[in-house]
């Protein structure tokens, strides 16, 4: 079976990640002053040359076009073409959605905008950057709340290791819309800390270790586990994965709402970083996780003010965890 | 007329979101679609479409007439003057 | 090895399983007419489901005072049938389910927006029902699988991209079977965002023919079991290729080579490992929108040359399902199949003017079919091909 590596990755979040390392120099960017984390966005017309192309797309499209292209582009300044576009969204172009819904039911059904029909599907976004590539190959985009990235990045890799292609293009994002927020706060979900983000995550995946970040070494989705079992069940993916759960050298959280697991995994023996302080909470978030383990492997660093700062990194677990009472682990390993 | 027309290029930079266009950049006589001029496609004319339903209370069911309307900005507001209730 | 058809689930206009589909199939009886449940000011005509919501529940024996959206409904029933079909049981072996879906829970979002539109409570649980893969997790939670669900959403090519992930989990993960398919419901966001583009008929659609205006709307939903073993039961067919491929020319339009459609059907022909003259049949995707049918034409001229093989578009009888047409159509296949026949689209009348090809008008039985194609596109380029084989 082959192996799969990460080979490029392309980040826009509520940190300074897109085409600046800054987030890394200061390791800032920690707002407890607010409840919602709004993506730092980039000058799209750098992004998204072609104004035509881009008048129509809307603030996730743009999200999700601008990490892929970035994640494509090569020294000379043309995109590189990958076998296959993988995407996921959580909740698609939730901002055109609720525009086209209010348009019916507020117009009684009259003066329907199409654009903001049609950006309304989840596909929009693998959909454009297939299309700004000219890319005629494989493309598909999952839709399936919070491990909606998961899913894209299994796609990819059950491709690339029984060899039907060689690499992949995995893009992730969702937005934050007034609704949603306002949803979630009626349930009283922003209370404890708690942060609503945005933002898009991009990985290149191939079966080329050459100048790799890493190796994505598995993704797996957990379904109704026991909250209190959760250290076990990572130790056991640990263990399936050919490594004792003491080489996990850290595990990138990205909880959610499930204290029990919370409490559990504070008091293991892991130690583990909060990966959502960075980019709140939103149905790709794990995206977010895994670019920040494969950046932590890649440039040999550990996450300032933690006591295993100075650790070498090798095993990287992203751990998450939306809403539901099921949980994802990925791992990273660098040699 | 002048005034319509004016205000029509006005109306379509903004429903089309025609970022880098100014109403001095259209020539009204030139064609809307396809490779010349403005460059618009489908969706566009759609668009239009609810333009002239929203601003001037004209609806066009059929999609082939509309696009002979469209051909460019001066037909379009010929078309209004004509129909306009 | 390729994978076995070894269950079938369909819920559509026609009727709520397969032998009443199969039935209104050969009686030539199309579920397209008008709008009798659905509250829209759009005169439409379309493949309407007539039960409610509260009915579709409590023919699932779901709690009534839960809240289902009318996806995941029609998905349960077309799902447990399937299951049952195939006699699987997940709780004795490692089951997936793969859903298609374009709207996930629209029809409780459009309830919500509507209630607080006209002053009334709005339930907030109408919205946690939105995203697409809520309904897969009600599904999988009815149908008792816990090992692997996921949704995708390519539009109306979901649920034909949904049956590719299914034979690479088979392939790779050790599944003994993958429940995989597709659901949609009508509701105002579609009726209206497809009036939006202008490509809604207002009479009953007409794939492929001249006069054609667009298409219709319908809604239900398509499950098949997939599995490597199988037992006594004798399959109905086995998936033996498939292929997705983007079109990449326009959002909404495909283009007029169709070249995304002809790269989705030669690359499945391949991935079968077959040439073109060894198709039977093609199901295709055939709206009976103007540019649709005129590309996938083109694209299949491309392919077939002269050999262009009998096909048919059966939207006429079911409408346009979206996200769940490439499962609807893949119950279809099987069953064509099995009882070598072909379901024809029996309102043709005049060859397009632009190109002179001709579906099937008549019910043909004893077609001596054994490898059928089946065309799902979607929007945004997405288009695929899946090869069925007897």
């Amino acid at each position: 079976m082959q192996k799969v590596y990460i080979a490029n990755t392309s980040c826009i979040s509520p940190q300074e990640s897109f085409r600046t390392e800054e987030f890394f120099s200061d390791w800032k960017g920690v707002q407890t002053d607010t409840d919602q984390l709004h993506a730092i966005e980039p000058d799209y017309k750098t992004t998204i040359t072609d104004a035509g192309k881009r008048r129509r797309m809307a603030h996730l499209i743009k999200m999700g076009v601008s990490t892929s292209l970035d994640c494509l582009t090569q020294a000379d300044g043309t995109y590189r073409m990958p076998d296959a576009i993988m995407s996921a969204t959580a909740m698609g172009g939730l901002e055109d959605t609720e525009k086209f819904l209010r348009c019916i039911i507020d117009n009684g059904e009259e003066l329907l905008n199409p654009s903001n029909f049609i950006q309304s599907t989840g596909n929009t976004f693998g959909g454009q950057t297939g299309l700004l590539l000219g890319h005629h190959g494989y493309n598909v985009t999952y839709a399936h709340g919070g491990y909606s990235m998961e899913s894209a990045l299994t796609d990819a890799m059950l491709q690339i290791q029984s060899g039907d292609i060689n690499n992949a293009l995995v893009t992730g994002a969702d937005e934050i819309t007034a609704t949603e927020y306002e949803v979630m706060r009626k349930m009283g979900f922003w209370r404890e800390g708690r942060q609503m983000g945005e933002g898009s995550n991009t990985f290149l995946l191939s079966n080329d270790p050459a100048n790799s970040f890493c190796e994505l070494a598995a993704v797996t989705i957990l379904h109704d586990v026991d909250s209190n079992n959760i250290t076990e069940e990572i130790a056991k993916f640990a263990e399936n994965n050919g490594m004792a759960p003491e080489d996990i050298d850290l595990v990138l959280t990205g909880t959610d709402c499930d204290k029990i697991a919370d409490k559990t995994l504070g008091t293991s023996n892991y130690p583990t970083t909060d990966y959502k302080q960075w980019c709140g909470q939103y149905g790709t978030k794990s995206g977010f996780g895994l670019w920040l383990g494969s950046q932590l492997l890649n440039k040999g660093i550990a996450p300032k003010g933690n006591q295993w700062e100075k650790r070498q990194l090798k095993n990287i677990v992203v751990y998450s965890e939306y809403r539901m009472n099921d949980y994802t682990l990925m791992l990273l390993k660098k040699d | 007329m002048d005034n319509l027309i004016e205000q029509l290029k006005q109306q379509i930079i903004e429903e089309l979101n025609l970022e880098e266009t100014t109403p001095a950049d259209i020539d009204a006589a030139a064609p809307l679609f396809g490779n010349e001029g403005l460059g618009l496609d489908s969706i566009d004319a759609l668009e239009i479409t609810m333009l002239l339903e929203k601003y001037y209370g004209i609806k066009i069911s059929d999609p082939k007439q509309a696009r002979e309307i469209y051909s460019s900005i001066n037909s379009i507001a010929e078309f209004i003057k004509a129909n306009k209730q | 090895m390729a994978a076995h058809v070894t269950g079938i689930g369909v819920v559509t206009s026609m009727g709520l399983n397969a032998s009443e589909n199969w039935e209104a199939l050969l009686a030539k009886r199309s579920g397209v007419g008008p709008l009798t449940r659905l509250q829209t000011k759009h005169k439409v005509p379309a493949g309407e489901i007539k039960q409610t919501n509260e009915e579709l529940a409590a023919m699932l024996g779901l709690d009534s005072k839960k809240t289902y959206s009318r996806t995941a409904l029609l998905g349960m029933m077309a799902a447990k049938e399937a299951m049952n079909d195939a006699g699987i049981d997940p709780t004795k072996m490692k089951v997936a389910l793969i859903s298609g879906t374009s709207v996930g829970g629209m029809d409780l979002s459009e309830q919500y927006f509507t209630d607080q539109h006209e002053g009334k409570r709005a339930h907030l649980r109408n919205l946690f029902e939105h995203d697409c893969g809520a309904s897969t997790l009600r599904m999988a939670n009815y149908l008792g699988i816990k090992d692997f669900m996921t949704t995708i959403s390519t539009a109306c090519s979901s649920s034909a991209n949904a049956v590719m992930l299914a034979d690479r989990l088979l392939n790779c993960q050790g599944f003994d079977a993958v429940v995989v398919g597709g659901t949609d419901p009508l509701c105002k966001f579609t009726i209206n965002g497809f009036t939006s583009l202008m490509i809604l008929d207002q009479e009953q659609c007409r794939p492929f023919d001249d006069s054609r205006n667009g298409l219709n709307l319908g809604e239900g939903a398509g499950f098949l079991v997939l599995q490597r073993e199988v037992g006594n039961q004798k399959p109905y067919c086995s998936l033996l290729g498939y292929a997705n491929a983007n079109d990449a020319f326009h959002q909404t339009a495909t283009s007029a080579n169709g070249e995304g459609p002809y790269l989705a059907m030669k690359g499945a022909i391949e991935k079968a490992g077959l040439q073109p003259k060894d198709i039977d049949y093609v199901n295709a995707h055939g709206t009976g929108t103007g540019n649709n049918d005129l590309s996938e034409s083109t694209a299949m001229s491309r392919l077939f040359g002269e050999q262009l093989p009998p096909f048919s578009s059966t939207k006429v009888y079911t409408g346009h399902t979206l996200g769940a047409c490439g499962g609807i159509e893949a119950v279809f296949c099987a069953m064509m199949l099995k009882n070598d026949t072909i379901i024809p689209t029996f309102n043709f009348k005049t060859p397009m003017h632009e190109l002179n090809v001709t579906p099937e008008t008549e019910v043909k039985t004893n077609a001596g079919i054994k490898t059928v194609m089946s065309n799902s596109f979607g929007f945004g380029g997405n288009v695929s091909s899946l090869i069925f084989f007897l």
